[in-house]
């Protein structure tokens, strides 16, 4: 028995933590030889005060303020971190459980006190709290980083897109320049022909000779700035077109001597017109207009010479096509225009039927060709499209929508053609 | 009857108590922004820097429950908010039933306050260091409770359930808050119940807040401690009702 009641003792007064028993009035009656170690006093001194009296400040005013009443009300606290003050007054990190024991009638007993050594923990927690600010702090820093990047970023696309909005006011300048270069000249030739002619006219007729040349030449001058006048117009999209029935080989056909005038002697003209070709609703002289145009473009595009072949034929464009390229699936008639020239990159193509684009040098191209072309198909209902690569040459291709005109008419009109061919 | 806890619980504090008082008074209990069932996002840094901010929301209780000429029961640092309030708007309470009061923890000249400017600045820090280790510890004592189960889950969850950050403006603004020179602004009559020893209102200071109002009655509990509402609510109760039977019985709220 004595036996049994020492190992007991042994173990309270030993064991790895603290013990303390407090009385109902809160004031001690028992400590262990561990708890009044760890605080380096007799455990005589523990008795008959209170727990909280060896606690820090703050640990006396949160027993007070929090520990106590949560007793009272639930009868146990447990894992509390406090800091005992030792008799040296360093502080000891422990912590705290208590439970309140009572009789069979409810009435309070006594309050058992647990403590544990936390010395290590709190460290752990400590060096966790550390390096949790300091994580906190990296990802503010981050976000702060972020937030001026997004900032950054908003600036650099700003001051991009301004630069970018001025280089195409820049452009757009630059070939209003070119064109109105390109028109001064074409006008001061035009001019400089009526004026001579007006000039001689003027002393033939002085001395009674034969003027109908200079007259004729005067026309001729006053004539070709009528038709500068009319592109200028057709590129602004104001040209009245006249529309009318008729059939594009025979128009290539009556075109084939000027166009070969018009290419010099080192471009072969070529034509394949095809046999049962419809007929197409369209102002004459646009047409006439566009595919002199092309022919033009096509020449100088092969300086060394080649072979530009005006081609015709009945299409079909389906929808998936129309879908893609924005025209009404339907049946068309296409005309196109194929050099063996010097091709054209993708940037070029894709600014091709811009107004004012043009690869020419200055005076030489106003920009307003292609682009003629391209409003005059589009005022027409058709579709124009561009295949090329470079160093094997280009093909233009227009498509005019199908006329289904009264059949005696067409009939009349192949006669009519037939005829003249 | 209005009751106001103190620092570092709610109205739950009172359990032991207003039952004792709910057959004769109207009882209102609540919990000040921060602590137990409040809306915490209520919480005003600004509004909240003095007792005023506290005192205030008192005021607007009552005021919105019509209450005039009641009692005012305030804890700890809410003895000293009940204080305020009644200067304040003098209508609302003939009485204030001071638990525990302090107008000021810190000692000045004089002045006993119990606690140095050391001390003080020592648990401020301790709320700073210590928080995970206390907030982790609260958490565990309030959710691990399965040997009471009269205490309902509901009461277990809200109880000292304050937010921490929130009970550390509190705690600064408590310990540091100096109303000395209110005391005598007070024209209600008062009872300062006094627990011995405690370390948060000292006896000193219970006998200069009963000294330095103007209409007051002093009583020392046999409590110690510092919650006797808790600790001792008999007691509590006992000296509440003897003080209220030396006033005017038709008193009601």
């Amino acid at each position: 028995m004595s036996q049994g009641i020492d190992d007991l003792e042994d173990l309270f007064d030993n064991a790895p933590c603290g013990y303390v028993s407090a009385g109902p009035d809160g004031r001690i009656t028992k400590a262990n030889r561990t708890f009044a170690t760890w605080l380096g006093r007799e455990r005589s001194e523990f008795v008959g005060r209170r727990f909280q009296d060896f606690l820090n400040i703050a640990g006396k005013i949160y027993y007070e303020t929090h520990f106590a009443p949560l007793m009272r009300m639930q009868g146990f606290f447990n894992e509390v971190a406090l800091d005992l003050v030792r008799a040296d007054g360093s502080r000891l990190p422990v912590l705290v459980n208590a439970v309140e024991r009572r009789d069979e009638k409810g009435a309070l007993r006594f309050v058992r006190i647990t403590i544990f050594n936390a010395s290590d923990r709190r460290r752990y927690e400590r060096e966790l709290l550390e390096a949790r600010r300091s994580a906190e702090n990296a990802n503010a820093e981050l976000q702060e980083l972020n937030r001026t990047l997004e900032e950054r970023i908003a600036e650099a696309v700003e001051a991009r897109m301004k630069s970018e909005a001025a280089l195409r006011q820049a452009q757009k300048l630059e070939a209003v320049g070119q064109l109105t270069g390109g028109i001064a000249h074409d006008f001061n030739n035009m001019l400089a022909v009526i004026l001579s002619a007006l000039n001689l006219l003027e002393r033939r007729l002085a001395k009674g000779e034969d003027i109908s040349q200079y007259i004729a030449a005067a026309n001729d001058g006053a004539s070709r700035a009528a038709a500068l006048t009319q592109r200028l117009l057709a590129f602004s999209r104001q040209q009245t077109l006249a529309p009318e029935p008729l059939y594009a080989n025979q128009m290539v056909a009556e075109m084939s001597d000027l166009l070969r005038r018009t290419l010099g002697g080192t471009v072969r003209l070529e034509t394949v017109l095809a046999g049962g070709l419809w007929q197409v609703l369209t102002d004459k002289n646009a047409l006439e207009n566009a595919i002199f145009n092309l022919a033009i473009n096509a020449r100088d595009a092969m300086p060394q010479g080649g072979r530009l072949t005006i081609e015709t034929a009945n299409s079909h464009l389906d929808e998936a096509y129309g879908a893609e390229h924005d025209v009404k699936p339907g049946q068309y008639v296409m005309v196109a225009v194929t050099d063996t020239g010097t091709g054209m990159t993708s940037d070029v193509m894709a600014k091709a039927f811009d107004p004012f684009f043009t690869t020419k040098g200055p005076g030489k191209g106003t920009g307003l060709g292609l682009s003629q072309v391209f409003g005059f198909v589009k005022q027409s209902g058709g579709h124009i499209k561009i295949y090329s690569e470079i160093g094997q040459g280009t093909s233009i291709k227009i498509y005019l929508p199908r006329y289904y005109g009264a059949a005696e008419t067409r009939k009349h009109l192949e006669a009519k053609a037939r005829r003249r061919a | 009857m209005v009751f106001a806890h103190g620092f570092g619980c709610d109205q739950n504090m009172w359990r032991f108590v207003w039952p004792a008082f709910a057959e004769e008074y109207r009882i209102v209990l609540f919990d000040h922004v921060g602590c137990g069932g409040s809306d915490l996002k209520a919480y005003d840094v600004g509004k909240y820097t003095s007792l005023e901010g506290y005192a205030d929301d008192i005021i607007a209780i009552c005021r919105e429950l019509d209450v005039t000429h009641g009692i005012f029961v305030g804890h700890s640092v809410s003895a000293m908010i009940g204080a305020i309030a009644s200067i304040q708007a003098p209508e609302l309470f003939d009485d204030l039933v001071m638990i525990g009061p302090s107008p000021r923890y810190i000692d000045d000249q004089e002045y006993t306050g119990g606690f140095s400017e050391a001390q003080i600045h020592e648990l401020l820090d301790f709320l700073d260091d210590n928080h995970m280790g206390w907030s982790q510890a609260m958490a565990t004592v309030i959710m691990g409770n399965p040997d009471r189960p009269e205490l309902s889950e509901e009461l277990i969850n809200s109880f000292c359930m304050t937010d921490p950050e929130i009970a550390k403006r509190f705690a600064r603004v408590t310990f540091l808050s100096d109303n000395r020179a209110d005391l005598a602004r007070v024209t209600a009559r008062a009872l300062v119940l006094q627990c011995s020893e405690d370390v948060i209102a000292p006896q000193a200071v219970g006998a200069y807040v009963h000294q330095r109002l103007p209409d007051s009655a002093f009583v020392l509990l046999q409590a110690t401690g510092h919650c006797p509402n808790l600790s001792a609510p008999e007691e509590t109760i006992s000296a509440m009702k003897t003080f209220f039977e030396a006033r005017d019985p038709e008193r009601r709220i």
